[in-house]
């Protein structure tokens, strides 16, 4: 288990090689997107499908919670400060994530929650960032402080 | 219903904008959970009453997507979006529950018009009239067509 504590400014990781499949961009742009953005998509899909920028958002929650978060101590997130989208995400694209930890403090009025910032950069096989943002998270903290 | 969407000419900063309601129930909860977001608290209802959320709450993402999706597609306005470079003090203010349904509003902060872009404050209430999620982004929006043009 890794509590808030156990975190530590600074700390740098790369995980995730998760392929974008054209059936997936299809599937989300008929179930959430709206006409207009469909029509975008096709538009700008001369070689592949475009994911959505919320579905790109989607990718990178994805890439985070089967590699990074651990199930026993996340709690949430409070929010996004800065989010930017920098390239299109193709269908055969291969997604990996960067996690950087920028920030600690911890919870005003929860003595068992703490607050982590990180910045994290989506990248794709060419090493090229296709979106960043800075967010925040909400970690559980280790029961007996006194004992670490 | 469908409205006409609002060109850049049309924005003026400090005017406030209605994109309608969305609804989000359990189904929609889980299925984009499974595919996005797969945590206790988004997939299963125990898990999430017993998680600070106090009930199965939406993924963050999933009440994003569906509130962004208004300011495109929402009446009784939305505008002629044709892309944004990114969001900024995006806020997950309130749980998204099963069963909740999201006001989607947005007012006009500033506008560029050398690059047709506006920004808006959008905010999303909940029934009980509690801001749930809010942010700032700066979208495009695409411009009257000269009226030779206009179908």
């Amino acid at each position: 288990m890794r509590y808030w504590e156990d975190l530590e400014i600074g700390e740098v990781a790369s995980y995730g090689a998760m392929p974008v499949q054209a059936s997936e961009i299809a599937e989300f742009a008929r179930e959430y997107d709206s006409p207009a953005w469909e029509g975008m998509h096709r538009a700008a899909s001369t070689a592949a499908p475009v994911a959505s920028r919320w579905q790109v958002c989607g990718f990178c929650m994805r890439l985070l919670v089967e590699h990074a978060l651990d199930h026993s101590t996340s709690m949430g997130s409070p929010g996004v400060q800065h989010l930017r989208w920098l390239r299109p995400v193709r269908a055969g694209d291969v997604l990996s994530l960067r996690q950087t930890m920028l920030r600690k403090a911890p919870h005003p009025h929860r003595p068992q929650v703490g607050f982590i910032d990180f910045r994290f950069e989506l990248c794709n096989q060419r090493g090229e960032v296709v979106m960043w943002m800075e967010s925040s998270g909400m970690l559980r903290r280790r029961p007996h402080p006194e004992g670490a | 219903m469908s409205v006409e969407p609002l060109r850049f000419e049309a924005l003026s900063v400090g005017a406030c904008y209605v994109h309608g309601d969305v609804a989000i129930d359990a189904a929609s909860i889980k299925r984009f959970a499974r595919r996005y977001d797969p945590q206790p608290f988004h997939l299963d209802e125990k898990a999430g009453r017993a998680s600070l959320f106090g009930g199965l709450a939406a993924p963050g993402w999933l009440s994003m997507t569906l509130v962004a999706r208004q300011l495109t597609a929402g009446a009784p306005q939305r505008f002629a979006d044709v892309g944004a470079e990114g969001l900024d003090d995006l806020r997950w203010r309130r749980p998204v529950l099963a069963g909740d349904r999201l006001s989607v509003s947005s007012t006009c902060l500033a506008l560029d018009a050398r690059r047709g872009a506006a920004q808006l404050r959008v905010e999303a209430v909940n029934r009980a009239g509690e801001l749930a999620l809010q942010y700032t982004t700066w979208i495009f929006v695409a411009r009257r067509l000269p009226a030779a043009l206009e179908r």
